[in-house]
């Protein structure tokens, strides 16, 4: 299980590195093995799932608009 | 998950509409081509990416006309297909219909290859070059072979508007699922030199709309990769060339980018807040849409300093949420 010093050790590296983070939202044991960090599997599913909700809450409103822009293409 | 795979397989075009984002005569005179090799290698790498991230993608092509190139065309759709493309779509200004007999072989022919739609130019700025009745006789014949299609038009407050085109159609969307789309004209390419500002129908307000960047990867003739179709390509916006880094690459960065993240999540509106924010004022006060918008903002001289801070709020706010309740 990660302790407190590891889960910031992960968010810091979350911070800097773009492709750790998509890693991190995608496969968190992974991720965090990548730096040393073994988490525990409710630590892991709950990076999972706030990711997932993140995720969710971002892409929600553009969805809507994916079928119209879609059609906008030159010629 | 679904990614777009959009292809300008030429900048050529066959006539020179007046609200043409393209139409600029040095790149109408430069005009280029996708060879067909380019086009098999970034369908095979869109092919494993997709399988990579378990999702489905489709295959568009755009120009120009891409019927101009209609032997290359058939052939780059059966290989789509055989790729496991899930639906393959072209774009087209319906020149091609003037003889019915020649149309109808063109439309076996696309449909043998496995193009699954079209989407067909109708407005006044296409039928000062391609009489309607092409398009029309393109119309029947998809209809008649059960391919889909879509109807696009451009408009401005001088043209004619949707219902008036679609309504010259008569009877043959008649019981037909079709999707039809009104565009305003942007003024970008020859239509900024060309079409008054006056008759542009601009948003009213500032366009808040998120925008699809991330969902649909296009290349252009020369390699050059944008996350989105464009309605005016800023090169700030461009991910890099598929002939030299890998479309993986590219479509990774397109997924990660913060900036390109804001745009899907919050639209342009609140990079154009940001800029703002910072004491800087855009060049234009009034936007057609999500697409002139992004244009002045990635456009702007200040982009470039306001860019880091938006991309390091943006990376806070999703980190917090992804490790909340763990810290």
């Amino acid at each position: 299980m990660a302790t407190n010093d590891d889960l910031k050790k992960i968010a810091q590296k979350a911070l800097e590195d773009d492709g750790f983070r998509a890693e991190l939202e995608k496969d968190p044991v992974k991720a965090a093995a990548s730096i040393g960090v073994t988490l525990s599997s409710e630590q892991a599913e709950s990076i999972k799932l706030n990711a997932a909700n993140a995720e969710e809450a971002g892409s929600r409103e553009s969805k809507g608009l994916f079928s119209i822009v879609s059609n906008i293409t030159v010629g | 998950m679904n990614f777009n795979l959009v292809l300008m397989i030429t900048e050529k075009c066959n006539i020179q509409c007046k609200h043409c984002l393209f139409g600029e005569q040095e790149f109408m005179n430069n005009s280029r081509d996708m060879s067909v090799e380019s086009m098999k290698s970034y369908i095979d790498q869109m092919a494993d990416i997709s399988a990579q991230e378990k999702g489905v993608f489709t295959v568009s092509f755009s120009g120009g006309e891409p019927i101009l190139r209609l032997p290359q065309l058939l052939e780059i759709c059966k290989y789509a297909r055989a790729r496991g493309a899930q639906k393959i779509s072209s774009m087209t200004n319906g020149f091609w219909g003037a003889n019915e007999a020649k149309a109808k072989q063109t439309v076996l022919a696309l449909k043998d290859a496995g193009l699954d739609s079209i989407c067909v130019s109708m407005d006044d700025f296409h039928q000062e070059y391609v009489p309607f009745s092409s398009v029309q006789t393109v119309l029947k014949l998809l209809n008649e072979h059960h391919i889909a299609f879509d109807i696009k038009c451009v408009v401005t407050k001088k043209t004619r508007r949707l219902a008036h085109v679609v309504g010259d159609l008569g009877d043959l969307l008649l019981n037909r699922t079709v999707v039809v789309q009104e565009i305003p004209c942007y003024p970008e390419g020859r239509a900024a030199a060309v079409i008054p500002p006056e008759d542009i129908i601009y948003s009213e307000g500032l366009p808040l709309e998120p925008c699809a960047a991330g969902f649909m990867l296009t290349i252009l003739p020369d390699g050059t990769v944008y996350p989105c179709c464009g309605a005016g390509w800023s090169s700030a916006l461009s991910l890099g060339n598929a002939n030299g880094e890998s479309i993986e690459k590219l479509f990774y960065k397109m997924k990660r980018n913060p900036i390109l993240s804001i745009l899907r999540e919050k639209g342009p509106a609140c990079l154009a807040g940001d800029l703002e924010k910072a004491g800087f004022v855009l060049e234009k006060e009034k936007f057609v849409g999500t697409c002139d918008l992004c244009l002045a903002v990635f456009t702007h001289p200040a982009f470039k300093e306001i860019a880091p801070g938006a991309a390091e709020n943006w990376k806070q706010d999703r980190v917090e949420k992804i490790m909340s309740g763990l810290l």
